[in-house]
């Protein structure tokens, strides 16, 4: 019986084990700062920043139309390094189509 | 006639079905021997014997099942099961192993082992870093690595397709063509590997040029009492988890080995004390075998589910050689975040269910394999939500075969029939969609009389492949066909062995290297395939001489391959997408020659410590260029200084304690865009501690002297100089069986 026991928390345990970890590929739960892309692939990039200038937080479904649609720049965007980005629309869809929206965080120079 | 052969068969298991196998093990001087594994390997069940060195089971063993003894510390004996004949084992003592043939004799997956250079390695080690690091063990294995996350075996420089993977009869595809994309599995309920170095594996397909590795499970166990255990490990370069858990059942005719695994791992900790960025790693896994016999007609279900999600580190843009190395490195580790998943990463989700069954009769052996293995890997690149890539890949392997054993005569006839489809499910691609069916029959032949043995085998193969892949506007239909052969012979006198094999073996072109076409984030790369290539052919000779006595053994393993038609991948000037562009081509010659040594002494002094080395000397070489192929392992010489306990283990609870060094020698032989490698060192400290005989504990220290190396063959070593492996670290791991 005790035995039997044991094999039942064994199966249980792995069960455990695969719900609890099966939530990874979720993007329901991923959360991320984006922003638009060269499409040269250079590290140059532009924050999409809310009116009051802080990072915005897409998750979810949000973060999922965020990466996969386009984005309107309503005022002129500056990267790190100073490059501008004019008003208009970005990203797929739209007529700058060569732009792309990423998020999540690039790993920085530490 | 109906009625007479149903009345035969009938009778035959009634005999059969009341039978009982009984024996007894005992060593040199006639005492008992206990606990001895005693294996049925067509069965797949394990015994063991009791104090009085007896072991019984009321399982019907057919006449003509391979039955093999084995104890550490003894010489192991392998025998056909005859039911007239009394099964009275002597095993005697062993203080030098070097090899299967006359000192360890042992039945092999792969072949007869006296006749095939057939290498096996125990996965079920304590002190184990992982399963891939245990296997670069043997004398001219390596991998190609970046941390534990991601890792490929290597065998005698060669890797990816060229190597074959098997798992308990399955074939493993799980996009192997890409250095990035890892085994596929883990060590999860796993005792062995068998290994075979260069194309003499034709049971198992032709393309194995580079070698065939067989990963069988742990057999079944014939016990009425619920065997199992639960292990953790820790490693602190990584604050690296790892925990499995197993269970084995009997009752009857009925078998069930149970295990599940969930390891997690961070960024590993390079020697300067800061972290590769993104060499983190999940992955989950559960696994059963059902095993139902009925006389003499076997029945084994084996089912996995594995799933991995690996980060790739040392992903940037542009010229990889001058990135620098803070730009990929993190000075410190955030637990609360850096073991969560961050760009680029992989998903991979494999699924294994393999069926196996095999009937023996008098003489004749039916076995029968059914295999389906579905690989979804996705791959994140630039994009946090949508995957650069998404492949699908499904295998289906039918395999029937039948043996024929006499006394000194085998034969064996069978066919390998291979389906396979690779499927993008989204529209962005690097392979196009492809299916393929392939069709191996083969036979082989062995004849062993006294101390000589001889065998030959061929294998037909054709291969059809095939795309109508519409978002690639692709419309392909091609075949290839191809003969494979091996031939072997063995001569044995006195402590003398040799052993010498030819073979010949031809390797399609894969889908990858046809139709890549497109950014691949996981090598940062533009790989730019060529559907002209053609199908790469390869002959090895293989050269073995063995010599031991009770004290001192020496191997000496010389070989040569000829490839014709060499695939490879080579860099261009180009850059697309700011990424390199690199093409498949193909060079008409590379010769690839080597020597393998091994060496094992032990003092008759000391009879508790063994001094092993290997040497692994390999040279490749393009005729068709002055630079030399690429992910070329450098020589190495490795040595191994173990001290076991086991006499004095009651008193201070120690089981053993080794030294593990790796010599690398400097690589000068280099293709065009690789650099040459400095030689280093590495050394490895292990102790087991048995505190219960239920109760076993290990403790390490690996690169003890904190080493700073790049191995030739790392994934990042084109990547800032060169990212180093990691630094000095400790790891424990504790395990508690029942």
């Amino acid at each position: 019986m005790k035995k039997t026991n044991l094999l039942t928390l064994a199966v249980l345990s792995s069960v455990l084990v695969f719900t609890s970890c099966s939530k990874d590929d979720d993007t329901d739960e991923l959360c991320a700062e984006c922003h638009i892309a060269l499409p040269d692939k250079s590290e140059t990039v532009w924050e999409i920043l809310d009116a009051s200038g802080e990072h915005i937080e897409f998750c979810g479904e949000d973060l999922v139309d965020a990466e996969a649609n386009s984005r309107v720049v309503t005022d002129t965007l500056y990267s790190d390094a100073g490059d501008t980005l004019l008003p208009g629309e970005y990203g797929p869809g739209s007529a700058n189509s060569q732009y792309e929206i990423h998020c999540g965080e690039e790993h920085e120079d530490e | 006639m109906k009625k007479f052969l149903f009345s035969s068969f009938f009778m035959m298991n009634i005999f059969t079905l009341f039978s009982q196998t009984k024996g007894i093990v005992l060593d040199a001087n006639n005492k008992p021997l206990n606990e001895v594994n005693i294996l049925f390997s067509d069965q797949n069940i394990l015994l063991f014997s009791n104090e009085d060195g007896e072991f019984v089971t009321e399982l019907d063993i057919p006449n003509n099942s391979y039955i093999n003894f084995y104890k550490d510390g003894y010489t192991s004996k392998t025998l056909k099961y005859e039911s007239a004949s009394e099964l009275k084992i002597t095993l005697e003592k062993l203080h030098v192993i070097l090899d299967e043939v006359g000192v360890i004799e042992s039945y092999s997956e792969l072949g007869n082992s006296k006749l095939i250079n057939i290498e096996k390695k125990s996965l079920s080690s304590q002190n184990s870093i992982s399963m891939i690091d245990d296997i670069t063990e043997i004398s001219g294995v390596d991998m190609i690595s970046s941390g534990l996350g991601i890792q490929k075996v290597v065998v005698r420089g060669l890797s990816g397709m060229r190597v074959v993977t098997y798992l308990n009869g399955m074939q493993i595809n799980n996009q192997q063509w890409a250095n990035d994309h890892g085994i596929g599995f883990t060590d999860l309920g796993l005792s062995e590997v068998e290994l075979i170095k260069g194309a003499s594996a034709l049971k198992y397909g032709s393309e194995a040029i580079g070698g065939l590795l067989y990963f069988k499970d742990a057999p079944f166990i014939a016990n009425d009492k619920l065997k199992g255990f639960i292990s953790t490990g820790f490693n602190n370069s990584s604050i690296l988890s790892n925990n499995k858990f197993g269970v084995k059942f009997n009752k009857k005719n009925f078998f069930l080995n149970l295990y599940g695994q969930y390891a997690i791992s961070s960024d590993y900790r390079l020697p300067d004390n800061t972290y590769l960025f993104n060499s983190r790693f999940k992955q989950n896994a559960i696994k059963f075998s059902l095993g139902y016999r009925y006389n003499n007609w076997q029945n084994i279900i084996r089912a996995q589910i594995h799933n991995e999600f690996p980060g790739i580190p040392g992903h940037v843009h542009g010229d990889p050689s001058k990135v620098d190395i803070n730009a990929i490195t993190s000075i410190e580790l955030d637990l609360a975040e850096d073991f969560s998943i961050k760009k680029p990463w992989q998903v991979v989700n494999n699924q294994l269910l393999i069926y196996e069954t095999n009937y023996m009769l008098n003489n004749f052996k039916f076995e029968f394999y059914a295999g389906h293995f579905l690989n979804n890997l996705k791959e994140y690149g630039e994009k946090l939500t949508k995957p650069a890539f998404d492949l699908s890949l499904s295998n289906t392997l039918l395999s029937p075969s039948l043996r024929y054993i006499s006394n000194k005569l085998t034969l064996q006839i069978g066919s390998q029939f291979v389906f396979q489809e690779n499927k993008n499910n989204i529209n962005d691609r690097l392979v196009p969609d492809v299916s393929s069916f392939n069709l191996g029959p083969y036979a082989l032949i062995e004849y062993e009389k006294n101390n000589f043995g001889v065998n030959s085998g061929m294998r037909y193969d054709y291969k059809r492949l095939s795309s109508d892949d519409q978002v690639l506007d692709l419309d392909y239909d091609n075949s290839f066909n191809s003969t494979s052969f091996s031939s072997g012979i063995y001569y044995r006198f006195i402590d003398h062995i040799l052993r010498m094999t030819f073979s010949g073996a031809y390797r399609s072109p894969h889908v990858s290297e046809l139709f890549s076409d497109g950014v691949h984030h996981g090598t940062s790369r533009y790989e730019i395939g060529d559907k002209k290539l053609g199908i790469e052919y390869a002959n090895q000779i293989d050269l073995k001489y063995q010599w031991s006595n009770n004290h001192l053994g020496i191997v000496i393993n010389p070989f040569i391959q000829n490839i014709s038609d060499f695939i490879s991948l080579d860099p261009t000037d180009s850059i697309i997408s700011g990424y390199k562009v690199y093409n498949y081509m193909q060079y008409d010659k590379v010769e690839i020659k080597g020597v393998e040594m091994n060496l094992h002494y032990h003092p008759h002094q000391l009879h508790n410590l063994h001094f092993e080395q290997s040497y692994s000397f390999l040279q490749a070489r393009n005729k068709n260029s002055k630079y030399g192929l690429a992910l070329v392992p450098a020589n190495s010489v490795k040595t191994k200084i173990l001290y076991k306990f086991n006499d004095y283990d009651r008193l201070l609870k120690l089981y053993d304690i080794s030294i593990y060094h790796i010599y690398k020698f400097n690589q000068d032989s280099y293709a065009e865009y690789e650099e040459l490698t400095e030689s280093y060192n590495v050394i490895n400290l292990q102790l087991g501690i048995k505190l219960n005989s239920q109760f076993h504990c290990s403790l390490g220290v690996n690169n003890v002297l904190n080493e700073t190396y790049t191995p030739h063959i790392s994934r990042v070593r084109g990547i800032a100089g060169g990212v180093p492996n990691p630094g000095k670290s400790a790891s424990i791991n504790l395990k508690y069986e029942f």
